[in-house]
């Protein structure tokens, strides 16, 4: 208890003096796991805001769509056959075209009564429903329109005013909304509510078809009920088609078909990008770390009280950005899952497969990135510890040799890159994370390009603004955490060569050499990682999009330099901060 | 071994820019003051320090812990800034030279030897004398001769592939004696050279020093140690930053001689 209590105690002490690495470790952990909590809470997102619309507006769970002139007779054959419990009075409709604001686009208007239906009672989100006169506007179709309530909607020739907005679970979520274009291929739409007259005079000479809302006793048969009950004595005549109430989940979540991929593979960068963070944080820390270990083994710490000490604190952290990553995606998901507004909004507690990705992710990155230094410090002996730097240089006899052949920036920057390879290769990591991304956005545009070049649907256009949207999004995190990583691993390479850089300097290198020596260590394994970076990026989006294409290699010549001249100039700011200080001042501060 | 040779960095001449070293003092100070901290905090650690050091001068600064020898080296050497005061150097102004100036200037004018070494720990005893030189722009066949040579004057040839960790501490220093003398500077300035070494060592370091006083070269030792201080032309004493006692020893040369033993 009381060696608990004393972890417990320099944890605190050790958050309270250097609270910016805590947030640093924690920003970077938690990006990277609401980034994979997003891209693993999308699909359930939908099915809970789905499933929270259909159980307030009374949503059917299959409906059957008939041209039938009359279809009553069909509505008591499917209420007398096996296995349904409720079917609501049928609802006439008819697929058109409405325009409202400038803009046209199809939708099924449908005639209601101003009473509830037994099944589909559409939620109305503002304003009120159906008057005579008035049209209620599906709420995804409402946004996708841009219409308020008073707006007017054109509908057959005949403007009506907005009177509300409403919710339904008896289709999928605009642009999946226009049950009534009949038999054939649709174009898909929104749904617009109007009396009943008001639609039959709307609809003009549109033959009208109709919507039969109908309750099962088992909701979860919907999908093979219609195949073993509706046969054709009870479909009659007419042309019937039912969709069961999960095909409308399907439709929903075939929105967001790229958005997920995006967002785990988005994740998997992230990761990686804080994966740098946190060792570029244990590679600052270990001089710290080592000295500490070797006063707590001095006063009687065993080895594996210090690891613990030093894993403690690393692994408390991980937990809080672990919960605040799922707690972040978790709040976020509903909002992205449901792109047009169609659904009620939930968050909904995270999976255990979400918890135990999420966990697994965050403590591999951990551990991978601290658990070096940590068994370094507590492996080294005591005395070592006290005494020597945390971490030997290697020598490299015939890297020093060749590099007495190059400009003086390039001898120092490539003995710097031989002294830490690690940190060069880290460095290349988050570099090549970035540019997987960076490319993988460029490709997004041009597949876009090709994709309207072909014609897109309204289907295709929200998906692709939704998957433009979290691409972004993505992109903006991983970009904001690499330059931070940039300008740390910069600023770290010159904590951990400070007494180098000193006496180099004191031997007569000028400051803009050493800035250009630490800008040179970073850009080298930059190109590696740029050249790693932009055909994975490409590969990456080809292994989950339809459509193969490439980036103008005009566009990759000028993302690659790009990317390279933000490393320098990233990397130039803590150098130059670095070399303000007089050499002198450097070596009296440092120890031996 | 000529340690005053012709020799000079990228666009600093002899002549030109530190003017002629054999009409003054090779390195002259003039009210010398370095302040570091503000209000309580505040600690004069060189305060209105003037001195002249003639060329092929061993001076050596004395004075307690703390007194200001390391920060009045640094400000010589043009390793750190006065607050006020001048610093000349080969008779020219090098305390207004900017941080790139000054990086020049000590490539080939300075040479530093420091009681810690501050040898780079992941290159070899050769490949660290060599480095001024390289850094100075000279080729590494020439770098790599002249560090054999100087390794072979302070009697490491057998030593040049050794990382600093496989050497004793007196070899240590000898290498960073080495380093310091490659660029064959004006001035030489060591900082406590023998404040980390053993009595054997010691010897050795001095002995090293000796050699470089008989070939003229001008030597700025700051040591704590009465009787390394003894070995020099002449002691100045600084006592809370200030110059207490400048006192020329004419018996530099015996009392050194006294010291490691060459004479009963």
């Amino acid at each position: 208890m009381g060696r608990l209590l004393l972890i417990w105690r320099l944890i605190a002490r050790d958050l309270r003096r250097r609270p910016g690495e805590a947030v640093m470790f924690l920003l970077a952990v938690t990006a990277a796991t609401a980034s994979l909590t997003l891209g693993m809470a999308t699909d359930n997102a939908v099915a809970a805001g789905y499933m929270k619309t259909r159980e307030a507006t009374a949503g059917p769970d299959i409906t059957a769509i008939t041209t039938a002139t009359d279809p009553s007779a069909l509505a008591r054959r499917i209420a007398d056959a096996p296995g349904v419990d409720t079917v609501a009075v049928p609802v006439p409709g008819f697929s058109t075209t409405v325009r409202a604001g400038g803009r046209t686009d199809n939708a099924a208007v449908e005639g209601r009564e101003r009473t509830a239906s037994a099944v589909d009672r559409p939620l109305v989100t503002s304003g009120t429903w159906v008057r005579d006169g008035g049209a209620v506007v599906e709420r995804g179709f409402a946004e996708a329109l841009g219409v308020r309530l008073g707006d007017r909607v054109t509908i057959g020739g005949r403007a009506y005013p907005v009177v509300g907005t409403a919710v339904s679970a008896a289709t999928a979520v605009y642009p999946w909304g226009n049950w009534a274009s009949g038999p054939g291929p649709s174009d898909g739409g929104g749904r617009i509510w109007l009396t009943a007259d008001d639609a039959r005079a709307a609809a003009g000479d549109a033959s009208l078809l109709y919507l039969l809302n109908i309750k099962l006793s088992d909701p979860d048969a919907a999908p093979s009920w219609a195949d073993s009950a509706l046969i054709d004595d009870t479909r009659g005549q007419g042309w019937v088609n039912t969709h069961p109430w999960q095909t409308f989940v399907d439709g929903d979540t075939r929105l967001l078909r790229s958005v997920r991929p995006t967002l785990v593979v988005g994740g998997g960068l992230l990761a990686a990008a804080s994966l740098v963070t946190l060792a570029s944080l244990a590679a600052v820390r270990a001089p710290r770390d080592h000295r500490r270990a070797g006063l707590f083994k001095a006063v009687g710490a065993t080895p594996r009280t210090v690891a613990a000490l030093l894993l403690a604190q690393y692994l408390l952290l991980t937990v809080v950005a672990a919960a605040g990553g799922v707690t972040v995606g978790c709040l976020i998901a509903p909002a992205l899952a449901d792109p047009s507004a169609g659904l009620l909004n939930t968050a909904g507690p995270p999976t255990t497969k979400i918890v135990a990705a999420v966990t697994v992710l965050a403590l591999l990155v951990t551990l991978i990135g601290t658990l070096g230094p940590v068994l370094r410090t507590v492996r080294s002996s005591t005395v070592d510890t006290l005494a020597d730097p945390a971490r030997p240089t290697t020598y490299r006899p015939r890297l020093t040799a060749m590099t007495a052949y190059l400009p003086t920036p390039f001898l120092i920057g490539v003995r710097l890159i031989a002294r830490r390879p690690g940190r060069a290769a880290l460095s290349a990591v988050g570099t090549a994370a970035t540019t997987v991304m960076v490319t993988a956005v460029l490709t997004f545009q041009v597949s876009l390009e090709a994709d309207a070049a072909q014609g897109t649907s309204t289907v295709e256009d929200i998906r692709n603004a939704v998957t433009g949207q979290v691409m972004l999004g993505v992109t903006v995190v991983l970009v904001a955490l690499s330059v931070l990583n940039t300008v740390f691993v910069g600023w770290s390479a010159a904590v951990q060569a400070r007494r180098a850089l000193a006496v180099t300097r004191t031997l007569g290198a000028t400051p803009g050499q050493v800035i250009a020596a630490l800008c040179i260590a970073q850009l080298l394994p930059a190109v590696g990682a740029i050249a790693v970076g932009i055909p994975t990026g490409i590969g990456l989006f080809a292994l989950f999009s339809a459509v193969v294409v490439t980036p103008p290699a005009s566009w990759l010549a000028a993302a690659a330099p790009a990317v390279l001249l933000a490393v320098a100039a990233l990397t130039a700011l803590p150098a130059w901060l670095h070399t303000r200080s007089p050499a002198g001042r450097v070596l009296n501060a440092e120890p031996a | 071994m000529t340690t005053r040779g012709g020799r000079w960095g990228r666009g600093l001449t002899r002549r030109g820019d530190l003017g002629d070293v054999a009409a003054g003092p090779v390195l002259r100070a003039v009210g010398l003051s370095r302040v570091y901290g503000q209000g309580e905090g505040r600690v004069v650690a060189v305060d209105g320090v003037d001195l002249d050091i003639p060329s092929g001068q061993t001076l050596a600064v004395t004075g307690p812990s703390g007194c200001g020898k390391s920060t009045l080296l640094h400000l010589l050497g043009g390793l750190d800034r006065p607050d006020e005061g001048e610093v000349w150097l080969g008779g020219r102004r090098i305390d207004l030279l900017g941080e790139r100036a000054l990086a020049r200037l000590r490539r080939r004018a300075v040479g530093f030897v420091h009681q810690d070494f501050h040898l780079m720990d992941e290159l070899t005893a050769a490949e660290n004398v060599e480095l001024p030189a390289l850094l100075a722009g000279d080729s590494p066949r020439t770098a790599r001769r002249r560090a054999a040579a100087l390794l072979d004057r302070v009697g490491l040839a057998d030593r040049d592939r050794h990382l600093p960790s496989e050497l004793s501490g007196g070899q240590r220093q000898r290498v960073a004696i080495a380093r310091a003398l490659v660029n064959e500077p004006l001035v030489v300035l060591a900082d406590e050279p023998t404040g980390n070494l053993d009595t054997a060592a010691t010897h050795d370091v001095l002995r090293l020093f000796a050699d470089l006083r008989a070939t003229g070269q001008t030597l700025v030792l700051v040591t704590h140690d009465e009787r390394v201080a003894a070995t020099a032309d002449r002691v100045v004493s600084l006592r809370d930053g200030a110059s207490a006692e400048d006192m020329p020893l004419a018996v530099g040369g015996s009392q050194l001689g006294t010291l490691l033993g060459w004479e009963e």
